[in-house]
């Protein structure tokens, strides 16, 4: 059945994606930690189940690894004044070491070690159907545990202070901490998918996640493009945006498109859906008027206009 | 009551320091409605900083009824004290919906816990205090705040701040984005939501008219000092150009120009 690999790996790298999207759609900061937090994850799981752990504790030791990155990048921009972005890329080159650290070696393979699926397939269930048992429920629980919390007065108030960190300040809310929880959070979900991908995939390489974060902002800009509004949307976009962008990449590579272009080809994406989302996908509501706007409207457009010259002369 | 004594704050330059507020003093008692002038540079918005916290002094204290918070950070101010900006855009979330802000402003100040947000209870609360508004807004709880207009988000920033009845209102200028007529919608607005409920507020204004109309002191600052201050039968005689005349006479370095900065 063809479609299930595109369908595994959506909902595997799904995770990823959820956690691209509270970075830069909730919290508005491009952190790319995420290269390495990906990378972390898969490099925990592999070297715990080599020292023979329960495949479930891998994922949960996983997701703690890379919530602890994400309070280092999150504590580096938000306690220390580091820009946002450059904190992302100090982290996300320290973790190569990291990852090199925990592995003691670049690639580990996983072919003889007891995965999750591997565990299933004992339990007697068909090869094929083991990683969507796996990742169905993980992810769609995932999506529902993020939705249940964005709509707490916690996670509002998070929402709030990526939207507008002055109102968010003075409602109460100490934004530096919001920011770090935030960032944290988001590699932790991302750590955790690359625990999944990792015994999916049957290795761990430190390599692994190298341009990761464009790809999950690509599954981020192609959910937007099919569902957008509320969070439950926003959530349930970003995992079809991942099982559309997986879906591309099988179907690129059925064709015969060689998979080292795979990078170029998704930069290409992105860009053409960010230069896309500026015009054409705008809602009707928000786009500019096609016609010589009155007078009237010009104010309306531009308010406090005169109150700005006024200021302007002095 | 509010209490400010012996503030200070500089900020540096390039070309050396700034003095935005110098050894200022205030006293405003509880309830008392105070409008604030100045031409740009006077400290008025430093004065709204320092008492919000969002600008940290050099010197000075800052008491709100028996409570010294000069050290608290601005987020553990929000409890007793809440602010309107100038900029719509900052005193609102765009991907928040209305009944978040409200169901965010109820909890102003505490504890954010995981119960959640937007409950029926917020939901029917926001829609009888948008009615307030009467912008229509009551309509539509569940709009994204980036549907609205400035004003609209103007007006909403207003009327989230007053949930909870703040012991200090700060208001920054709060309608000098807006366009002439939602600038005096959303006045009209303040003096009737903030008169009503008697609530200590500082506003700064650029606009005299609103100054001398609004409230029941005014101050004039310039240099980060008080050079007027003005309340009772001596300010409700005065005029816009007695009192524009007044300033020029007041500042040390008087210059015509500042008539500019002070439009009626």
């Amino acid at each position: 059945m063809v479609w299930i690999p595109p369908l595994e790996q959506g909902l595997a790298y799904g995770l990823m994606a959820l956690g691209v999207y509270i970075a830069f759609r909730i919290l508005h900061t491009p952190d790319l930690t995420v290269d390495g937090s990906f990378p972390l994850g898969a490099a925990v799981a592999a070297s715990m189940l080599m020292g023979g752990s329960p495949p479930l504790l891998t994922i949960a030791v996983a997701f703690l690894a890379g919530v602890l990155a994400g309070m280092v990048t999150g504590t580096l921009s938000a306690r220390l004044g580091i820009a946002p972005l450059l904190s992302g890329i100090i982290v996300m080159t320290a973790l190569y070491s990291v990852n090199l650290r925990i592995m003691g070696r670049p690639n580990i393979p996983l072919l003889g070690q007891t995965t999750l699926f591997r565990q299933l397939e004992g339990l007697g269930v068909e090869r094929m159907w083991t990683a969507l048992i796996v990742f169905l429920p993980v992810t769609l629980g995932v999506g529902l545990f993020l939705y249940w919390l964005l709509n707490t007065h916690w996670g509002t108030a998070l929402r709030a202070s990526g939207s507008s960190a002055p109102m968010a300040n003075a409602l109460g809310i100490d934004i530096g901490v919001q920011h770090t929880l935030g960032i944290a959070l988001s590699n932790g979900l991302t750590a955790m998918s690359g625990a999944l991908v990792a015994q999916h995939n049957g290795f761990a390489d430190v390599n692994l996640g190298v341009g990761i974060v464009i790809t999950g902002l690509a599954s981020v800009i192609l959910g937007e493009a099919l569902l957008n509004g509320g969070i439950a949307k926003q959530i349930t976009g970003v995992l079809l945006g991942s099982i559309a962008y997986r879906s591309m990449v099988f179907v690129g590579l059925r064709l015969g498109f060689p998979a080292s272009d795979l990078r170029l080809a998704t930069a290409a994406l992105v860009v053409a859906a960010l230069v896309l989302s500026k015009y054409s996908l705008r809602p009707k509501s928000l786009r500019r008027p096609t016609v010589e706007p009155t007078r009237a409207a010009a104010a309306q457009e531009r308010p406090g206009a005169e109150e700005r010259e006024v200021k302007h002369h002095a | 009551m509010l209490e400010l004594k012996g503030l200070r704050k500089t900020f540096s330059l390039y070309s050396g320091y700034t003095t935005a507020l110098s050894d200022f003093n205030l006293t405003v008692p509880a309830g008392q409605f105070v409008t604030i002038v100045g031409s740009n540079g006077a400290g008025k918005s430093t004065l709204l900083n320092a008492v919000a916290g969002s600008v940290q002094c050099e010197e000075g204290s800052i008491c709100l009824d028996g409570r010294y918070i000069q050290d608290r950070p601005e987020h553990r101010r929000a409890l007793f004290v809440s602010r309107v900006f100038q900029d719509p855009a900052a005193g609102t979330a765009s991907d928040l919906t209305i009944a978040e802000h409200m169901a965010l402003a109820k909890k102003r100040g505490q504890w954010m816990g995981l119960r959640r947000a937007v409950t029926r209870a917020v939901v029917h609360d926001c829609r009888e205090q948008l009615a307030i508004l009467g912008l229509g807004l009551e309509e539509r709880p569940h709009s994204k705040v980036k549907e609205l207009s400035g004003g609209q988000r103007q007006a909403l920033a207003l009327l989230l701040a007053l949930i909870n009845k703040p012991r200090l209102l700060l208001l920054d200028e709060h309608t000098a984005a807006l366009d002439p007529s939602t600038a005096k919608l959303v006045m009209n607005l303040t003096r009737s939501l903030v008169e009503k409920q008697q609530i200590t507020t500082l506003m700064v204004t650029h606009n005299i008219n609103h100054a001398l109309d609004i409230g029941q002191r005014t101050l004039m600052m310039d240099s980060g000092q008080i050079v007027m201050d003005l309340a009772g039968g001596e300010r409700d005689a005065l005029t816009v150009e007695e009192l524009i005349k007044k300033f020029a006479e007041k500042r040390r370095d008087a210059v015509l120009s500042d008539r500019s900065l002070l439009t009626s």
